[in-house]
């Protein structure tokens, strides 16, 4: 068991604030350990200079920083090597590095991407966008039973599947996608698999050789670390054979008036200076993520979803999404008031102290699945308690008592 | 238990519930439909003119309080007013006629039922 009240004591944010504060939504961002927040500082106020042919102590340094912070990010999801990480904006940015540079090559008329209709967008418009530039077509699996079924995304796989996109955790059902036998029945194919961990990543164990996937991808700032930086991991083949996308400084090998030549991966895809403090900064996110033990903290988050689907489903009027029971469960719920709003029940939440998101979470492909145009969303992370859990479905009550038995 | 927040005041929960001029005109002599797809909330507008001025309204709002209670209200307000004035009306205006404010994450909420007005006005005019 984690001692939640002490991890809390590391986040800032919490100690600032006089009342009370819920907040449930850390699959949006999570908040910031001072660890991370040390490191920020510590590299501006101590080790700042830009990376790479600084012929000077400071610009070895910084460059030894940032590399050393690429080698802890490959650690960090069980890669090959350091060769294999490449640092890039976010998610979002890391999908469309695949979508643009890999794609190009390797998707045609004729040829199929297979994804869920569960993606979050930065999982889903690179490929739709994809297949209209390359006459190629995207092939949505439907849910089965609220859940993203195994076997069918088995019966949509041909031949002519080049990449299957899929999710390690749902950010709107909050459950682990079936991936063991997604991938291996996409490599039966001989299609590539590329994994959108962005609310797995700062919340279960993440091994890319036990995933068997050809590229992941995700966030810093929802891992505890800071905005601005995201990972993309690809096997070393893969990468390079990969065109650049982005050109400018520092991707270059050499340069003359009429050409140009690349560097290697991962260099070749991190045109321009990179986030080299928000890099060394992820990397203590890292430390901090692995010092708490990834299997505490997803056991931490399991009991929690545990606790909240028990809390919601005694509340009143509470619809719940996903599924109610435990399998394959993370540490998020996604739920409506039946009749009322979202946003009316989040401003009236948040009234109370209790932050949670409601929209479509950047998924409207499921939303539509779903049959809902918005769902409220409950997410967890290492500093959250069961008292937080208590307060929502309090202020799931209160909410209930202002809105009245009207729907709409 | 007191609701503390100016958004969910007695009044405004009673325009959610029990929204006025809500219900289809007769043969209006105009209609527009507008919807946000973020959330989901969609408005019918109807309006009924004689000598230039909005005689008839419905504003029927489904959506969530700030939405529903701003079509309300914003159909009262705009029986006996001159298309012009509908058309002048503001975010600014629209706070006024809900008598709370609204932060920029509801901006679109309040802003709905204006815009659904504001288009089947507009239409009206074009076919005069």
């Amino acid at each position: 068991m984690m001692d939640v009240l002490a991890i809390r004591k590391q986040f800032p944010l919490f100690a600032r604030r006089a009342a009370p504060f819920a907040y449930l939504d850390s699959a949006a961002t999570t908040q910031k350990p001072q660890c991370v927040l040390d490191a920020l500082v510590d590299f501006y106020s101590r080790r700042n200079s830009n990376i790479h042919r600084g012929a000077y102590a400071l610009a070895e340094a910084a460059t030894a920083l940032y590399e050393s912070a690429r080698a802890r990010l490959a650690r960090f999801v069980g890669a090959a090597g350091a060769h294999e990480i490449v640092f890039q904006k976010n998610t979002t940015e890391a999908i469309n590095l695949v979508a643009f540079a890999w794609g190009r090559e390797h998707i045609g008329r004729g040829d199929e991407i297979v994804a869920s209709v569960a993606e979050h967008h930065s999982n889903f418009v690179p490929w739709l966008e994809l297949c209209r530039r390359s006459g190629a077509r995207l092939r949505v699996v439907p849910l089965q039973g609220e859940r993203v079924d195994a076997n069918a995304f088995l019966s949509a796989l041909s031949r002519k599947t080049k990449l299957v996109a899929i999710h390690h955790v749902s950010n709107v059902l909050g459950r682990a996608a079936p991936l063991r036998e997604i991938t291996e029945a996409a490599r039966s194919v001989g299609a590539r698999v590329l994994v959108d961990a962005a609310q797995s990543a700062g919340h279960l164990p993440l091994d890319v050789q036990a995933l068997q996937c050809d590229f992941l991808a995700f966030s810093g700032h929802k891992m505890y670390g800071p905005t601005g930086i995201g990972v993309l991991y690809g096997r070393a083949e893969l990468l390079s054979e990969m065109p650049p996308f982005s050109f400018g400084g520092g991707m270059i090998r050499e340069v003359g008036e009429t050409a140009a030549t690349y560097a290697e991966p991962p260099r070749r895809f991190e045109a321009g200076t990179p986030p080299i403090a928000e890099a060394v900064a992820l990397a203590a996110a890292a430390d901090f993520l692995d010092g708490l033990g990834r299997e505490h903290i997803a056991a931490h988050e399991r009991d929690l979803a545990a606790y909240a689907l028990a809390r919601l489903q005694e509340s009143e009027g509470v619809c719940i999404y996903g599924g109610r029971d435990m399998a394959e469960r993370a540490g998020l719920v996604s739920f409506n008031l039946r009749g009322f709003h979202g946003h009316d029940v989040a401003t009236l939440l948040d009234e109370r102290g209790i932050a949670v998101r409601a929209g479509f979470h950047c998924a409207q492909p499921l939303m539509r699945a779903l049959g809902v145009a918005a769902t409220c969303r409950a997410s967890f992370g290492v500093y959250t308690l069961r008292e937080d859990i208590d307060r929502l479905a309090d202020g799931l009550r209160y909410a209930h008592s202002v809105l009245g038995s009207v729907s709409s | 238990m007191t609701i503390m927040h100016e958004l969910y005041r007695e009044h405004l929960l009673d325009h959610y519930r029990h929204p006025r001029n809500a219900a289809p005109l007769t043969h209006p002599d105009a209609v527009a439909e507008e919807h946000n797809p973020l959330c989901g909330d969609r408005v019918r507008a109807e309006a009924k003119f004689s000598h230039g001025r909005v005689v008839a309204v419905t504003l029927e709002t489904r959506g969530c309080v700030i939405a529903t209670a701003a079509g309300s209200l914003l159909s009262e307000w705009a029986i006996g007013k001159h298309p012009a004035e509908i058309a002048a009306l503001d975010y600014a205006v629209m706070q006024k006629i809900l008598g709370a404010t609204v932060g920029a994450g509801r901006a679109k909420c309040l802003m709905l039922p204006l815009e659904a007005l504001r288009h089947a006005v507009g239409n009206a005019k074009t076919k005069r």
